[in-house]
């Protein structure tokens, strides 16, 4: 055993690291702390400024190695930096806010997922016309310019893609300057705040768009979409995530199952934005995510059976749904879902009682005190993919 | 006595461990000091420096020599690949081990970071670097510098400029 004089002499410093083991740790890093690694030392400065450091975050996201801009300067490198980390940033699923004044009903939900070629394509998510299939209609594509800054565009409108914080982006026309200006830190009325006035003024932007003869005429509203972070249930969160249904409609609905930080459980519906209506309105909640494990008892079973399962009914038969049931949990509804127009005094209807079941297949399905039915839910994505779309 | 295998691999009669399948095929790796460990083949592959000389028939009979890698360090690289290929699809038993595999001194980390670079070892080197990313997040350049015991060789000057550079990390 060597002397502790001798081991500290010895011991490896990060600063010893080959310059590739920089590289892959500073990969990993937001380019904040990244940055503010390279002010550390010079082997780390180095790293950093190395156009080598977003062939290492690229080929960590699964990405084609980036193209190298003729210029191939530090400031490149970073800006490629960067971006990668934005687009990796608007990976997954977001749910649009409504606006002030909702021109049309348009879809809530946007998908980012790669594309060839290293760029993001987000999609609109909808119900299809065909069961349980999600239709996904093109929204905004994200790239990398060769200088290394992000490209943003609604078809062939360019767009800026900001985020307000983490889990807050803002999808607007491009002024035609910076569009990659990001706020961070602060809280975040803070950020709200700087974004809002670091905008150009709407007489500047009008003037460079008329210039560059857009022929999208118009401004385009600047459209708001919050990040869904859970949007697949865990072993701990069996219900968590986002679901797609068909309801007593016989239309397939969009749910968000969401779990708090004192044990309870919130599902919403999220819907298109049209009218006063906002899109995201609460279906039921449990203030105990805790199921019943089975032996179920009588009563529970027999509730069970007595129930229908909304089922989609596609080209003469019908999907047939006999799954297992692995546990139940018991929930409250809100009560102006079960009936929007209630005729009953609404002390009766407030706190409606009602089942989850889950199934062994990890799906579930949920029904209402009153009503013999049971809306069955799937998954909208698995693993980070949409599934059944059409 | 070793035996060539239909894949032209050699077998390094494993006599030590009596209770060794059969089927799993060991090979012998040396540390730097000299030390000598036995492992299946199959872990050894997860380092693709030692799977690509499995491949191209360059490990005799004798087995791996390491010479940037000590004992300590390849007892715990072993000890990773070994946990790795028993039962890879139990993640959450996993995860928990590679939380308890990265509760280490930094030097340790660095150096099994070095070993995992040079051994090529994908997947150790992405847990080590992320640990060490980890405890880089959301800290100021002092107290990165204190963490890790760096030294700050800038000269005031170059500190200067590397501090506009990225600015954008103090806004």
């Amino acid at each position: 055993m060597a002397t502790s004089l001798a081991a500290a002499a010895a011991e490896t410093a990060l600063g010893d690291l080959p310059e590739d083991a920089l590289l892959a740790i500073l990969a990993f890093l937001a380019p904040p702390d990244a940055a503010a690694a390279a002010c550390a030392c010079r082997a780390l400065a180095g790293a950093a400024s190395s156009p080598e450091l977003p062939l290492a975050l690229a080929l960590r996201l699964g990405l084609p190695p980036p193209r190298r801009s003729p210029e191939a300067c530090p400031g490149s490198a970073r800006r490629l930096f960067r971006s990668l980390h934005r687009l990796r940033r608007l990976l997954g699923l977001w749910r649009r806010l409504p606006s002030s004044h909702p021109a049309s009903p348009s879809p809530s939900l946007a998908a980012f997922e790669w594309a060839p070629r290293a760029t993001l394509a987000a999609s609109l998510l909808a119900p299809s016309a065909h069961g349980l299939a999600v239709s996904k209609s093109p929204f905004v594509t994200v790239s990398i310019a060769e200088s290394g800054d992000t490209v943003a565009a609604l078809g062939e409108v360019p767009v800026c893609v900001n985020f307000v914080g983490d889990n807050h982006i803002v999808v607007e026309a491009a002024s035609g300057e910076d569009e990659g200006e990001e706020m961070q830190g602060g809280s975040p009325p803070e950020e709200m705040y700087m974004h809002f006035a670091n905008r150009r003024s709407p007489g500047a932007g009008r003037r460079r768009r008329e210039r560059l003869g857009r022929r999208k005429g118009g401004r385009m509203e600047p459209q708001h979409f919050v990040r869904i972070p859970d949007a697949e249930p865990t072993k701990a969160r069996p219900l968590q995530g986002l679901w797609k249904g068909i309801c007593e409609n016989r239309t397939l609905e969009f749910y968000l199952v969401t779990y708090d930080d004192i044990g309870g459980v919130t599902c919403r519906r999220v819907s298109e934005t049209k009218g006063h209506n906002s899109g995201y309105s609460p279906l039921f909640w449990t203030t105990d995510a805790t199921f019943l494990e089975p032996p179920f008892s009588e009563q529970e079973l027999d509730r069970y059976s007595c129930c229908e399962h909304i089922q989609v009914v596609t080209s003469g038969h019908t999907e047939m749904q006999s799954k297992g049931v692995s546990r139940i949990m018991c929930i409250n509804s809100s009560y102006d879902l079960v009936d929007p127009h209630p005729s009953a005094p609404l002390d009766d209807m407030r706190n409606l009682e009602g089942r989850i079941w889950l199934y062994e297949d990890g799906t579930f399905g949920f029904g209402f005190a009153g009503s013999n039915s049971i809306i069955d839910l799937r998954h909208v994505s698995l693993d980070g993919c949409i599934v059944d779309t059409s | 006595m070793a035996a060539t295998t239909a894949d032209g691999s050699k077998v390094v009669g494993g006599g030590e461990k009596s209770n060794v399948d059969e089927e799993s095929k060991m090979i012998t790796l040396f540390s730097s000091d000299g030390e000598r460990f036995e492992v299946t083949q199959e872990a050894a592959a997860m380092s693709q420096t030692i799977h690509h000389m499995m491949e191209d028939g360059c490990v005799d009979d004798e087995g791996v020599h390491l010479p940037n890698v000590g004992s300590s360090i390849l007892a715990m690289v072993i000890e990773y690949c070994n946990r790795h290929v028993a039962s890879p699809d139990e993640k959450e038993d996993i995860r928990s081990f590679d939380a308890g595999f990265v509760n280490v001194e930094h030097h340790t980390l660095f150096d099994i970071i070095r070993a995992a670079n040079y051994l090529d070892v994908k997947e150790l080197m992405d847990l080590c670097c992320q640990t060490v990313a980890d405890s880089i997040k959301s800290k100021s350049v002092e107290e990165i510098r204190e963490l890790f015991g760096i030294v700050n060789d800038f000269t005031p000057e170059e500190e200067a400029e590397i501090r506009k550079e990225n600015q954008w990390a103090f806004e």
